[in-house]
């Protein structure tokens, strides 16, 4: 486990330096006069999309340099066991996961608003989902469909940013009340969040099971 | 005793399959493995590294279990692929770093004397490193972590003649001052007929053969003659090819062709190029070139 949790931080060195910046920089923010804050915010605010789209998808970042070169033959024929591999790459997951919290964390300190929180829960609940559902299939095909992988992250990743976060972020900003959305804004991002939980574990123990059932390369 | 056991390997893979393919690979000698391209040599070889899961029958390695110690096993086993497989923008160097994690007998100062031995720069990046150098690098990481069994799948291909005797040099070095256990596969099967002990052959995803190379070369050879010669003694024949001057064959009974035929056939050593081109030609049938 320790091996392939090793190998993952030692091929994301950089999506680490990028999440540590952001949150460095958002502190300082947090922390400098508020005057200065509304011309640079634009700039804070891609600043951490960015660094949230890598944090919460560096498992196929570290897959796509896996494969590229073909380099996955070498790293698989590497000493670890297959449920090493596994287990290496979702505690590596819940580390990037403490990661992105982070970032979300420093991102409030500057917006003082806490229903960020529920976006960031939403955004936490999809993520955990698409990568359950990405490792029911990685555990059978490895790393033949990483594309697709791309795809079960990517469009749902958008939609929930589209159509929860920003909704979420202009209904508080322009504080209207619309108790018709309060389900969809406020309760349905703790019930995603648990789904993904439950899916996570769910997906761990099918893919432990399956994981040397099947062709690696 | 044997470093490696196959039995009744089968792997369905669409258009290509490894069909109940048994092979004992014996403790402390080196075994040639030999067949075309695209016969499943390095099939077989992923195999042996559970990067392939069989359909059925069963691999042991060592003793032991591939897949459940299978990382116990990686760490006895020094590996050199057939391709380039390195991630290109690490440098051996860094590289070091890395597989000192991964080995539990990893020794950083015979991987950089190796490197330095072959004159590969450890800083360079692999990507601007040369297809010969790439093999070299991927030796110098096969021998430094005490492997007791090393799989070298065509580890000469890209070699320049100097280094690949150095190489052959090396290997017999290593059988004689450790108990390694080798499985080498290569075209160049000049490499083999120096260093081999055994040879196996494999073609089309079956195991044609799997002996000892003296017993090999003892037991058959080339046969020349006169064509008429082909329609009276063709069941002692083996890859017939018929031309213009004659024929020319591989035999499992020299005596019997000379005794019955004398000076009508000429009866010589074979090369293990020969050998596979003429149980090639032997399960298509007699060729009339």
């Amino acid at each position: 486990m320790g091996k392939q949790l090793y190998l993952n931080l030692f091929q994301s060195k950089w999506i680490w330096y990028l999440g540590i910046s952001t949150i460095l920089i958002n502190l300082l923010m947090a922390l400098s006069l508020s005057d200065y804050r509304g011309s640079l915010m634009p700039f804070i605010n891609v600043l951490n999309v960015i660094a949230v789209v890598y944090t919460t998808s560096a498992y196929l970042n570290i897959h796509y340099m896996l494969k590229s070169d073909d380099s996955h033959y070498f790293y698989f024929s590497l000493p670890n066991t297959k449920r090493n591999i596994i287990r290496g790459d979702y505690i590596y997951y819940m580390v990037m996961m403490v990661l992105t919290a982070a970032i979300f964390g420093s991102y409030m300190a500057i917006t003082q608003e806490t229903y960020y929180l529920y976006g960031f829960m939403m955004l936490m609940g999809v993520s955990l989902i698409v990568m359950s559902l990405y490792y029911l299939g990685y555990g059978k095909y490895w790393l033949r469909y990483l594309s697709t992988g791309y795809v079960i992250y990517g469009v749902p990743m958008l939609m929930t940013l589209l159509f929860h976060f920003m909704p979420l972020v202009n209904v508080n900003q322009l504080d209207r009340r619309m108790p018709g959305m309060d389900f969809y804004l406020y309760e349905l991002p703790i019930y995603t969040l648990a789904v993904g939980i439950v899916l996570f574990i769910i997906s761990y123990a099918i893919t432990q099971r399956n994981i040397t059932k099947h062709d690696m390369v | 005793m044997d470093a490696v056991t196959v039995k009744g390997l089968d792997k369905n893979m669409g258009r290509f399959r490894l069909k109940d393919v048994n092979l004992n690979i014996r403790k402390g000698y080196i075994t040639g493995l030999i067949g075309e391209n695209g016969s499943g040599k390095s099939t077989l070889i992923h195999h042996m590294l559970a990067l392939k899961k069989q359909d059925g029958g069963r691999i042991s390695i060592l003793d032991k279990d591939l897949e459940m110690e299978r990382e116990e096993l990686l760490n006895r086993i020094g590996l050199v692929f057939a391709e380039d497989r390195f991630p290109q923008n690490i440098s051996p160097k860094r590289l070091n770093g890395l597989l000192t994690i991964y080995y539990n007998n990893w020794h950083a100062d015979t991987f950089f004397a190796y490197l330095e031995r072959f004159n590969v720069d450890a800083i360079s990046k692999v990507k601007f490193l040369s297809t010969g150098e790439k093999v070299k690098l991927s030796i110098a990481i096969a021998l430094s972590h005490e492997a007791e069994l090393l799989i070298l799948d065509e580890p000469t291909s890209n070699l320049d003649p100097t280094f690949r005797m150095e190489l052959l040099d090396i290997l017999q070095t290593l059988m004689i001052d450790e108990d390694v256990t080798i499985l080498f596969s290569t075209h160049i099967t000049t490499d083999l007929e120096k260093v081999a002990d055994y040879i196996v052959m494999i073609d089309d995803g079956e195991v044609l053969f799997d002996m000892d190379k003296d017993v090999l070369f003892e037991s058959y050879r080339k046969v020349k003659g006169d064509r008429q010669i082909v329609d009276d003694a063709g069941e002692l024949l083996i890859g017939t090819t018929i031309n213009a001057l004659g024929f020319e064959a591989m035999t499992k009974e020299p005596q019997a062709l000379d005794e019955l035929y004398g000076r009508k056939v000429l009866i010589e050593n074979l090369t293990i190029d020969e050998m596979m081109y003429f149980i090639k030609k032997g399960k298509r049938g007699v060729d009339n070139g």
